[in-house]
């Protein structure tokens, strides 16, 4: 199982700072968050940037990853 | 890529492809370009910080025979009443349009009211004082503690703070606030030996970019309308402008001009919607360009922001602790970027306990906008100096308590993700075996150091590379370049190609010539835009292979490609790439490859600042003697332009610890809206800035690219201000340490 870690906003909305999902693709990670905290807000949550294992992609839509991999929520950074 | 590689043309230091055309004066800037028939543009500017706008009467402008056309909020046919009403409005938009034309109050001196087009420039001026406004003046809200206080006047009635635990009941000028907590802060305070806890503040400071703010735009019913400005991002300008004015994005062409300088100050649109409006209504082309006034009241600076920052630590170096509340001024409108200062404030730590809140501060103000590394140096200059404090206080070398706490591959930022490979304990040990941190301090001098972090990013980037038949060719980017991208673009596709970079001619094409680029910025450009240089050379290569299999009536297995020349694995013939290209037309025609990325896979950077400043106790001037820039590069594709970088972000760093600030009347009147007082560093001012710089490649990228434009001006500010305070043996909590403050520091000690 991946593990989705939150912080913030978001972990004080979930009331965790992880849960394990069973997805391996963000699309699919998505709809099994829809089912665990319907009351997240989707919308916010599709403007941010993704984070697995590390790396950052800003624009996850067709994002995959692996059953063990830790992934992220963080706000897109600006450009200066 | 992980590990060292051997390049011809990476790491050169080759002729920049603009150069040329830059000192002799012939490129062609945002105010150069004159179409026949052009008229020009001024803008009416708010004389109050604050006001209602009952009235605006445009009659005796409108009858003024050189007036074509006049334009105000109104005519934003995207943010109107009946936009409004359908509910189809985003909040931002709103801003962007009532920043650029205000609405029904102003929200800063030289807030832009109405603008006009007349014949002439100095007709468009006169005619300024033709429009009459009725102002109900209010009084102005001009710092965190005076917007943050109970009674504190609103600037926009409706806005409730985001982000808090409960949703807000009441309106105020806190727009966001953001938390970030790692472990148990309550514990990790427990467990220190030691507590430190200072505040901190930062003023509003100006990315500084010689050339103002200029545009040409031709408005056309029946083929794009063609907008023309010096911006780090053409694109974005046109979807921007497209959404504000209810047009397809094809029916508007932008250019991106040559650029003067940006630093994330052109990364927004302030005169180009408005240009649009008036040529639409005067049917003629319309130039507009701000003077330098203009610059440093309406267009956006740096947040000003108060921080403070708490500590904890055992005896032998070990921080357990780390807290910081941070402020940030938003300017009039919401959107400092607190965020990324709060994601950055303690990065370069690996602490076990750390928690983070952010508050997003509007202000009677000019709109912030970026200024590279936008937030970071305001949060990480309080978390360095008070780690620099931290460290005088336990009786640890300051590098060496950074080592002892470093993050490094696999440390857990307090934003989430854990780091891969960086760079961080490179730098500090570079700056610990360096020269200059080696030297003797000289009397009535003072040494600071301090480190500094930047995430760097991707995104979308898009490259055509076209091969001419006699073996040249271009590289058709869209990635503005404000710091010597051609040339790294040129040598990426190079190294790719087998061939020398000057048989490659870098353009930066309109929006019309090339697909999508995301803004330059965020130092994306070398690492995004030059992967997507690299597969689209490695697209070209794949052709030329395929071509000369054709040629010599083998498989494409059968042919290699090294070093510009195919060779025949099935026999000992071989071409050059020009050979290929000039058999191009008898073998397929035109040999072009192409790339469309998203670009993921940015590596983090840190950097090290060494400064050693002497100041005159008489009078509390300073002056910096010597100045060490180190930073992870992740690889240095132009060694020089990368050390340009450094510089130029170590002098822009300087200039905010030392000297700039904007200064403000009680009524909110900006009293030093010019070079002459608002004093940014000279050559003269400065040292040489001396450089290091530290490779540990990036593994996304395939030349191990890590972008350099930011982080540079992350830790100058700590670094100044320990150096500062080293220097007078006082400490230093407030910048700019500007002669007047200092001398207050100093005879506040005797």
């Amino acid at each position: 199982m991946a593990t989705l870690k939150l912080s913030g906003a978001l972990a004080a909305m979930a009331g965790c700072e992880e849960i394990e999902v069973s997805a391996t693709a963000y699309r699919g990670l998505l709809q099994e968050i829809d089912s665990i905290l319907p009351e997240w807000d989707r919308a916010k949550i599709e403007s941010m940037a993704f984070v697995i294992d590390g790396e950052i992609v800003d624009e996850p839509f067709l994002a995959t990853f692996e059953r063990d991999s830790e992934l992220h929520f963080i706000e897109k950074i600006a450009a200066g | 890529m992980s590990e060292a590689r051997a390049f011809k043309h990476i790491g050169q230091r080759t002729i920049r492809p603009d150069g040329f055309d830059k000192v002799t004066g012939k490129a062609n800037y945002g105010a150069d370009l004159a179409l026949p028939g052009m008229i020009w543009g001024a803008i009416l500017r708010s004389p109050h910080a604050h006001a209602n706008i009952r009235s605006i009467n445009t009659e005796r402008a409108e009858a003024s025979s050189d007036v074509l056309a006049i334009a105000t909020f109104q005519d934003f046919p995207s943010v109107n009443d009946a936009a409004s009403a359908a509910g189809t409005l985003r909040k931002d938009l709103i801003d962007t349009a009532q920043n650029i034309l205000a609405q029904d109050k102003v929200l800063y001196h030289g807030h832009a009211v109405a603008a006009v087009a007349a014949r002439t420039e100095a007709a468009a001026e006169a005619a300024l004082a033709l429009i009459d406004v009725d102002y109900e003046v209010l009084s102005p809200v001009l710092s965190i503690d005076a917007a943050i206080a109970e009674d504190a006047p609103l600037l926009h009635p409706q806005l409730k703070t985001e982000g808090l635990v409960e949703p807000a009941d009441s309106p105020s000028n806190i727009a966001a606030r953001m938390e970030l907590k790692k472990g148990d802060i309550a514990k990790g305070f427990a467990e220190a030996d030691v507590i430190i806890e200072r505040s901190y503040d930062t003023p509003t400071v100006h990315q500084g970019y010689i050339e103002p703010h200029a545009t040409v735009v031709n408005f056309d019913h029946n083929a794009p309308s063609m907008i023309w400005c010096p911006t780090q991002g053409h694109f974005d300008v046109r979807a921007r402008i497209a959404q504000l004015m209810n047009m397809e994005l094809g029916q508007l062409k932008v250019v991106a001009s040559e650029i003067g300088g940006g630093f994330g100050g052109k990364t927004t649109v302030y005169l180009e919607p408005v240009a649009l409006i008036l040529s639409k209504k005067a049917g003629r082309p319309v130039k507009m360009v701000m003077n330098r006034e203009d610059v440093f009241r309406a267009s956006g600076p740096a947040s000003a922001s108060q921080s403070t920052i708490k500590l904890g630590a055992k005896m032998d170096g070990t921080i357990t602790a780390m807290q910081a509340t941070l402020h940030y001024e938003a300017g009039a409108f919401k959107g400092s970027p607190m965020g990324p200062g709060c994601m950055t404030v303690f990065t370069p730590y690996d602490v076990e306990h750390m928690y983070v809140e952010g508050f997003d501060v509007v202000v009677n103000k000019p709109k912030v906008a970026a200024y590279r590394a936008p937030g970071a140096p305001q949060s990480e200059f309080a978390a360095e100096m008070a780690v620099n404090e931290l460290a005088a206080k336990i009786g640890i070398d300051p590098i060496d308590l950074r080592l002892k706490n470093a993050a490094r591959e696999g440390t857990q930022t307090i934003y989430g993700p854990k780091l891969k490979v960086v760079g961080l304990e490179a730098c500090l040990k570079a700056a610990q075996q360096s020269e200059h941190y080696q030297s003797p301090i000289a009397d009535g001098v003072g040494r600071g150091l301090s480190a500094g972090f930047w995430f760097n990013i991707g995104g979308q980037s898009s490259v055509i590379i076209n091969l001419n038949p006699d073996g040249t060719g271009s590289i058709i980017e869209g990635s503005p370049d404000i710091g010597g991208s051609r040339a790294s673009m040129q040598m990426m596709a190079a190294e790719v190609l087998g061939i020398a970079p000057g048989k490659l001619n870098p353009i930066v094409a309109d929006t019309e010539h090339v697909a999508y680029n995301q803004t330059t910025g965020g130092s994306r450009t070398t690492f995004a835009t030059g992967m997507a240089v690299i597969e689209a050379a490695e697209s070209v290569v794949s052709q030329l292979k395929e071509r000369a299999a054709a040629l010599w009536n083998v498989t494409t297995e059968q042919v290699d490609f090294v070093d510009g020349v195919a060779l025949n694995l099935a026999g000992e013939d071989s071409l050059t790439l020009a050979q290929i290209c000039a058999a191009a037309e008898k073998t397929g025609g035109q040999i072009s490859g192409t790339a469309n990325i998203n670009a993921r896979g940015a590596g983090p950077s840190f950097a090290v600042h060494l400064c050693d400043i002497k100041v005159d106790p008489e009078t509390g001037k300073t002056d910096v003697v010597r100045y060490t820039a180190i930073q992870d590069a992740g690889k240095a594709i132009h060694p020089s332009y990368v050390e340009g970088q450094f510089q130029g972000g170590a002098v822009q760093g300087i200039g905010w610890a030392l000297n700039e600030e904007y200064v403000y009347n009680e009524s909110g009147v900006m009293e030093n809206a010019g070079f002459l007082d608002y004093r940014i560093p000279l050559a003269s001012d400065l040292p040489a800035i001396e450089t290091i710089i530290v490779e540990v490649p990036n593994s996304f990228h395939p030349f191990g690219v890590r972008g350099v434009g930011e982080t540079g001006i992350v830790p100058p500010l700590a670094a100044v201000g320990t150096a500062v305070a080293d220097a007078i043996q006082k400490p230093v909590s407030s910048l700019p340490c500007s002669p007047p403050k200092v001398l207050e520091l100093i005879m506040a000690e005797s």
